[in-house]
């Protein structure tokens, strides 16, 4: 059941149910909004009315007397949509271009129809909608008084391109392009021809027109240079960054040779990565590298031989290898770096001889790097980073040395293993599976500079962190390569520990004194407690042996340094 | 370019003797010219005012008394330069297009 109500359409009286009634107001009044009065818009819409009114008789009978919204959809549909109605139409909207058309969009380009030497000015006037005039007498005042004004115009010359055709013309006037203006350019510029054949205008611009071919002339050769030197030098580019590249490559797939002796992949495959890690890593980073690196080549090729441009397919499969590539090298990442998640350290107390006298001669077992070893160092002043890898084994040079005061009265050498691992239980493992080498005879202990990682077992990032406890009163020699080991040793006189090598130091309140840092004592490497010190008191003389400090005096006070 | 092919078309139509806009309608859509009605009453009336064309009313047996148009001597005139120019331009599309 459907209210209903009554209208005149057209001189002729419908029922029409209610929500039909709204549509068909609404199709009407939103035919009427793309009319203006002038375009006949009343004699329009009571047209279209006497129309549906027409329908709708078609459809009423004695059996069925209301017209339906079934019916109205149905005329509507006939009719078409009200943009439809208006859009056959576009004369009588077109006054109306400005509120309904979008302004088409303006482009830069120089006008050959109104130049004096190559339209540049007249195309920027266009372009910004003033006269060019202006724009000339700006460009004159600039090139007499600044002379910049002369390059600028020739660059612009050159960057800005001619309109060529109505269409470019037309976009460089920023009209709309469709037939009715490309009709109003042509016969403009028909015109034109026909006052210069009838005399009116000269046949070529004299004067103006020799001179600016001649300097088209010359920009359409100095475009070419440009052009040249624009290709010479992106060729140039392109080999050095091919070169790059590949040197990049064959370092990471392991080709030595190209950074030294680095051979990564060799402890990588080994030391760090899992075989099928290893076999990821391997071909994402040739798709990574390999990829671009082709492509320059083609490049470089296509350049030398002027072949086409590459089929899609080359390209699109090309795209979708490299970020392969990319997507296997982030899964090595992330998986490698899961391996790195937990960090535990291991502490354990080394087995130390105590030396016969106060002092403890410290020195260092450097790495030994056999000719078949892979080596791969970043070398500092004393900040060494190696590893020295075969097959088997790889040292790291990741130990550091503290010295700090015993609690008691005795030498202690305490080692700490940092390691990493994917779990607290892996990175504990990690802590087990390196070796780390001292040696001590008598009073003198050597310490490794590096540890190494056992046969088939994986580097997690481990470093050694040993601390020497010296009691107090007592004293170490630090051997002449120690300073690889030392790291910001706690002393008296804040020395640096690259400069505490050589001396003797004693354990102090304060930390570690100097004891022959004195500048009136000469120092003497190696010295041990073995050099005899022969003191005859004869009387007067006093004689201090083997390395010679000979005093004689009546009263002699002797030191000598710990 | 439609619009005008349309006018021609329309005015063609008209010519042939008095006819209502269903009638031109119909024969449009055969033609394939036309998509939907609506179009077509905007035209007529713009057409109309220009003085190209004119109508009088005649009753109908059903529905509302129709218009029902014909040519005025203007109208004739132009339609006949727009034969003319159509026929030049047929030519000159033969001409330019064909092998």
């Amino acid at each position: 059941m459907k209210k209903t109500v009554t209208v005149n359409i057209g001189g002729i009286v419908f029922h029409i149910e209610e929500t039909a009634y709204e549509q068909l107001q609404n199709y009407l009044s939103n035919i009427k909004s793309y009319f203006t009065l002038s375009d006949g818009r009343d004699e329009i819409i009571q047209d279209i009315e006497t129309r549906i009114a027409e329908m709708f008789s078609e459809k009423i009978s004695n059996s069925r007397m209301v017209v339906t919204d079934a019916d109205v959809e149905e005329v509507m549909q006939q009719l078409g949509k009200p943009s439809e109605v208006a859009g056959a139409d576009e004369a009588t909207t077109s006054n109306n271009e400005s509120k309904n058309q979008e302004p088409a969009e303006k482009k830069l380009f120089r006008d050959p129809d109104d130049k004096i030497v190559g339209g540049v000015c007249s195309g920027i006037a266009h372009y910004l909608g003033f006269d060019p005039l202006w724009l000339r007498l700006l460009l004159a005042f600039s090139i007499i008084y600044f002379g910049a004004g002369l390059l600028l115009y020739f660059i612009l010359w050159i960057v800005i391109p001619k309109a060529k055709n109505s269409s470019e013309k037309l976009a460089m006037k920023g009209k709309p392009i469709n037939l009715d203006t490309i009709k109003e350019t042509i016969e403009e510029d028909v015109t034109d021809l026909t006052e210069r054949v009838k005399g009116k205008k000269p046949l070529f611009e004299k004067g103006t027109s020799r001179l600016s071919r001649f300097v088209e002339d010359i920009i359409s050769i100095a475009v070419q240079i440009i052009t040249f030197i624009a290709k010479f030098f992106g060729a140039v580019v392109s080999i050095i960054l091919f070169i790059l590249l590949f040197g990049l490559m064959m370092a990471l797939l392991g080709i030595t040779g190209a950074l030294g002796d680095a051979n990564v992949p060799v402890f990588l495959s080994n030391f760090v990565l899992s075989p099928t890690q290893m076999f990821i890593a391997i071909t994402g980073i040739a798709f990574l590298i390999g990829i671009p690196l082709l492509l320059i080549l083609y490049r470089v090729l296509r350049y030398l031989f002027n072949i086409k441009k590459e089929p899609k397919p080359v390209r699109t499969t090309a795209g979708i290898l490299w970020i392969i590539g990319f997507i296997m090298v982030a899964f090595i990442a992330v998986s490698v770096s899961k391996n790195f998640g937990s960090k535990q350290t291991a502490s354990v107390s080394m087995p130390l001889q105590q030396p016969k006298g106060d002092t403890l001669y410290l020195n260092d077992i450097l790495v030994n790097k056999s000719t078949s070893d892979i080596f791969i160092g970043v070398s500092g002043n004393n900040n060494n980073f190696n590893i020295v890898s075969n097959q088997d084994t790889a040292s790291l040079t990741l130990v550091d040395l503290d010295i700090v005061r015993a609690d008691g009265n005795e030498f202690e050498l305490i080692q700490e293993i940092t390691s990493r691992g994917s779990s607290k239980q892996d990175a504990i493992l990690g802590t087990k599976e390196l070796q780390y080498k001292i040696s001590q005879t008598d009073s003198s202990l050597a310490l490794s500079n590096y540890f190494s990682i056992l046969p088939n077992k994986k580097f997690r990032g481990q470093s050694v962190h040993l601390i020497l406890k010296v009691p107090a009163g007592k004293s170490v020699y630090l051997g002449s390569d120690l300073d690889l080991l030392l790291h910001d040793i706690k002393n008296t006189t804040n020395t640096y520990d690259d400069d505490m090598t050589e001396k003797f130091w004693m354990m102090t309140g304060g930390g570690l004194e100097c004891t022959s840092c004195n500048p009136n004592y000469k120092s003497e490497n190696n010295k041990k407690e073995e050099t005899t010190i022969q003191v005859s008191v004869n009387g007067k003389e006093v004689k201090i042996d083997k390395n010679g400090d000979t005093a004689h005096h009546e009263n002699v006070n002797i030191h000598i340094g710990k | 370019m439609r619009k005008g092919v349309l006018e021609f078309c329309i005015l063609g139509i008209i010519s042939q003797g008095e006819v209502y806009p269903s009638d031109i309608i119909s024969k449009l859509k055969d033609a394939k010219l036309i998509v939907v009605e609506g179009t077509l009453y905007p035209l007529l009336t713009r057409l109309k005012n220009q003085g190209l064309l004119a109508y009088n009313w005649k009753e109908s047996s059903s529905g509302p008394p129709r218009k029902y148009y014909s040519l005025t001597p203007i109208g004739e005139e132009f339609l006949n330069a727009l034969n003319q120019t159509w026929n030049e331009l047929a030519q000159a599309v033969n001409m330019t297009t064909s092998k």
